[in-house]
């Protein structure tokens, strides 16, 4: 998997944002690693806040279902999800 | 919309005042930890956006509107009677806003919670409630949204206000008196004798665990988070359209103050003016002399809730183990308030003013003598400071338009109305020893 691409930096930025530089390439490029407790310390309301952020740089707003209803353990999980919304998106087409 | 809403016509949108914020607001610090599993996500993205946004206007949907004809437009109605006992040449208006079921404002932050929850896929609530007026607006609102709820109410004002409860289980509620058994946090508390049963902060706690153990269910707060007051802001709205129909502009507004809806709800859309415009409309908080977070809090980091495990958010805070001495007004008994209007009176845009109970209660029985409406306790914050605005008109020989929200009724509060009229009724009012031993728990940050 390449762990380098615009749209995984734009993830890594809207989910960590300050924190960005205090962990190393090696744990940002784990998907492995957990959101929470023991990993990336991020709880229900950063990464909320993560999606909205998200919104911003992609042009399209998230439903809330995916994402209501997804289980979110690891960085490889949230990934998973913006990429799926990103190409939903993408195969609906523009929005009227 | 916020320039052009129209008198006795509902506004189609909300007012965001983050479109106008002349500073930037600290922004929230994340407990490190988070969950060790699956994050489980606690808020409707929709109200994470209102959270942020810097749109005006927030368009409010139609699925709210239909809800909101029940009881709105409200009046906005001239306190002549009052004005006359008074002998002052102040104008004093309020908008009534327990014309509803619930009784009070929270139902206008109730049922938009309630659409945005059911919208995003929800089945059942669970909140804190101090008085009682929150947890009925969400009982309500869930009713009207298909949503199952469970309100922690705090045991004090469940005991005191024993009809509370049966107005929430009429509106399909599921209503236990916090610190309950029901929850870990509560029945440790039970279990160690040291009953407090008179904090919100922890009412919250407890819906708090009880929603992230459950899968289908979600936290629902009624005050202080930018979302509830930005619901909350068609009060002031229709009442600064009303005023201009009636060829008036405020020049004092005023309302009591809990965690913010209230006094946002009314005094956002008039800030406004002064925010774009340089109006130099005055809004006054009125808090309660037993919670006095803006007139003698501190100004800094602290948790929303008890438990510590919620964001923490730079407002004026009495610290999350205050405990007030014993009050009616179970509404304004949170320990701190809204980081939004906690930023504006920081940065001296709104003013704060504090008073006693039998003080309050002396000018609620004025005001239900002459205008013929018992307020609730909290909104007889609102009525007291009114008439101090319109004391201090009278002594400068001044003739300004008062406006203040009337944000509820008393009709289950009279146990309290009772202790009034008993002459048992203190003012009562915290002491420094008591502030300083809660504010040394605040978080180092």
């Amino acid at each position: 998997m390449n762990t380098n691409t615009p749209l995984r930096q734009s993830i890594l930025q809207a989910l960590l944002a300050d924190r960005l530089p205090s962990f190393s390439s090696a744990q940002l490029s784990d998907d492995r690693i957990c959101l929470g407790a023991g990993g990336l310390e991020v709880g229900s309301m950063a990464l909320l806040q993560a999606f909205v952020n998200l919104e911003t740089i992609l042009g399209f707003t998230f439903d809330d279902g995916p994402v209501a209803n997804a289980k979110l353990t690891t960085l490889g999980d949230f990934i998973g999800l913006v990429e799926r919304e990103v190409a939903a998106h993408r195969n609906r087409g523009p929005q009227p | 919309m916020s320039d052009a809403a129209q008198p006795g016509m509902l506004p189609a949108a909300w007012y965001n005042i983050l479109a106008d914020l002349p500073f930037e607001l600290p922004p929230d610090i994340q407990p490190p930890g988070g969950s060790a599993g699956a994050v489980k996500m606690q808020l409707p993205l929709a109200l994470v956006r209102q959270s942020t946004s810097k749109q005006r206007e927030i368009p409010i949907p139609e699925e709210i509107l239909r809800h909101y004809r029940q009881w709105r437009v409200t009046p906005l109605k001239r306190a002549s009677a009052l004005e006359e006992r008074l002998g002052t040449k102040a104008r004093i208006y309020y908008k009534y806003e327990g014309n509803n079921a619930s009784g009070s404002h929270k139902l206008s932050t109730g049922i938009a919670q309630a659409y945005y929850y059911a919208t995003a896929g929800a089945r059942r609530l669970t909140t804190g409630t101090g008085a009682g007026q929150w947890g009925t607006a969400l009982a309500i609102g869930c009713q009207a949204f298909g949503l199952d709820c469970k309100v922690y109410m705090v045991g004090s004002s469940f005991r005191q206000k024993p009809y509370r409860k049966t107005i929430m289980q009429m509106y399909g509620a599921n209503v236990v008196a916090s610190p309950s058994p029901d929850t870990s946090a509560g029945a440790r508390l039970l279990e160690s004798g040291s009953v407090d049963s008179s904090n919100i902060a922890f009412a919250v706690t407890e819906a708090m665990e009880d929603a992230l153990q459950s899968e289908d269910t979600l936290l629902s707060v009624g005050s202080g988070e930018a979302y509830s007051i930005l619901h909350c802001t068609v009060i002031g709205l229709e009442a600064r359209a009303q005023l201009a129909a009636l060829g008036e502009k405020a020049d004092v507004v005023l309302a009591s103050l809990g965690a913010g809806s209230n006094f946002g709800g009314m005094a956002f859309p008039f800030l406004q003016d002064r925010l774009r415009h340089d109006d130099p409309v005055r809004c006054i908080s009125i808090e309660p002399a037993a919670c006095p977070k803006l007139t003698r809090g501190a100004y800094c980091y602290d948790y929303t809730d008890s438990s510590g495990v919620t964001a923490l958010q730079k407002m004026y805070t009495l610290g999350s183990r205050f405990k007030p001495p014993g009050m009616h007004a179970g509404g304004l008994r949170y320990h701190a308030c809204s980081k939004i209007i906690s930023a504006l009176y920081h940065h001296g845009y709104i003013e704060a003013q504090s008073y006693g109970q039998r003080d309050v209660f002396s000018s609620a029985a004025v005001f239900a003598e002459l205008e013929g409406i018992v307020p609730a306790p909290e909104s007889a914050h609102a009525v007291h400071g009114a008439i101090q605005e319109a004391l201090r008109a009278k002594a400068e020989g001044t003739a300004p338009v008062i406006v203040f929200c009337l944000s509820g009724h008393g009709l289950f509060d009279l146990s309290a109305y009772d202790e009034y009229l008993s002459g048992r009724m203190g003012n009562a009012i915290v002491t420094d020893e008591d502030l300083l031993e809660s504010l040394k728990y605040l978080p180092s940050i």
